[in-house]
């Protein structure tokens, strides 16, 4: 297996994702490459990171639930006024286009 | 004189929604006056079964209800369900289970707290405005973290500026180092803001999130081998960045 191609492998054999088989390409390739050792190195640095980012509270703002039951109940008394206003219009523009007789 | 309390009603259920009620019941207090009785009734009627009712969870009050004040226990199925009749209190209930999931992906794809704040908001209008085409072929999560990250990604996208590279001046600690501080946390939140869109929707699903391939891949409506190129191709742009 090129240099190459194992370091293209090396993310997800960091992330324990490869089959066993590549695995042992990527391991064998790795102790005969001080590169991809360095490379290998970096990306267990990544790792460790992401795996911190990933057990990092993030503090949810305590108002967000009925800031977002607001908006929804908002939302849709003006999603059905719009309606409400659009037929009526509509039966509006029908009427008077009946009764001026350009139909 | 109709009109004129057509726009009351339109200019109030825009300010207020609380003013919209007693604005109907002026405009149809007026058309009755103006001799429009048909068109007071019609009004009346559209209004309370569009705008009123469903809001307020009696749509469906003829229908058997469960206990809701077990509600915390009702799977999530059977509460889409619910919401999907126009039933707010379980649409709540959604919301409460799922808003943090939300937010995290919100802020992890727009790297700011008050954007991600606004992109929850607008992911769950419009998740109940779209309720009804979620069939249940995925689980409400999934299909929620969807609309929240199509709804983050656009707003990632309408922002032209990126944060520059300047930003992220230190190296990574030692892997063996036992305490990662926040400020390296941080400095991941900002790379991740500076490599492309679909690589940044795969590591926050799959290595933040910890969604399972399979479902970053519904989440994303993309196969799994495509997510799985996207993570790894963003994760060794972020290997560039960060190492």
């Amino acid at each position: 297996m090129s240099e190459d191609r194992v370091e293209e492998l090396l993310p997800a054999y960091v992330a324990g994702e490869l089959s066993e088989e590549e695995e042992r390409r990527v391991e064998e390739a790795l102790a005969g490459s001080a590169r991809l050792r360095d490379e290998f190195a970096r990306y267990e640095r990544l790792f460790v990171l992401l795996a911190a980012a990933a057990a990092e509270e993030v503090e949810v703002p305590h108002d967000l639930e009925r800031r977002i039951a607001r908006q929804v109940a908002l939302r849709t008394y003006l999603g059905a006024a719009e309606e409400l206003v659009a037929g009526l219009l509509g039966s509006y523009g029908r009427a008077i286009i009946y009764y001026l007789g350009l139909s | 004189m109709v009109f004129a309390g057509l726009l009351l009603l339109i200019v109030s259920a825009t300010a207020l929604p609380v003013l919209a009620i007693p604005c109907t019941l002026l405009v149809v207090c007026l058309s009755q006056i103006m001799g429009c009785g048909l068109l007071a009734l019609a009004l009346t009627k559209r209004f309370l079964f569009v705008a009123i009712l469903p809001p307020c969870g009696r749509w469906e009050a003829t229908k058997p209800m469960p206990d809701l004040s077990k509600v915390s226990e009702l799977d999530d199925g059977f509460l889409v369900t619910r919401a999907q009749a126009g039933d707010r209190r379980a649409f709540s209930e959604l919301v409460r289970r799922h808003q943090s999931s939300v937010y995290r992906v919100c802020y992890r794809v727009l790297g700011d707290r008050e954007d991600a704040r606004d992109a929850t908001q607008e992911a769950f209008v419009r998740a109940f405005r779209r309720l009804d085409s979620f069939e249940g072929r995925s689980a409400f999560r999934t299909w929620m973290l969807r609309v929240a990250m199509n709804v983050s990604l656009n707003e990632r996208a309408k922002r032209k500026e990126l944060p520059s590279q300047d930003m992220l001046p230190d190296p990574l600690p030692d892997p063996e180092a036992e305490v990662i501080a926040s400020e390296q946390v941080d400095r991941l939140h900002r790379a991740l803001q500076l490599i492309e869109p679909d690589q940044r929707a795969a590591i926050v699903l799959h290595d933040l999130e910890g969604l399972t391939y399979e479902e970053a891949a519904q989440t994303l409506g993309v196969p799994e081998g495509t997510v799985k190129s996207w993570a790894h191709r963003g994760r060794r742009r972020l290997k560039e960045l960060l190492t």
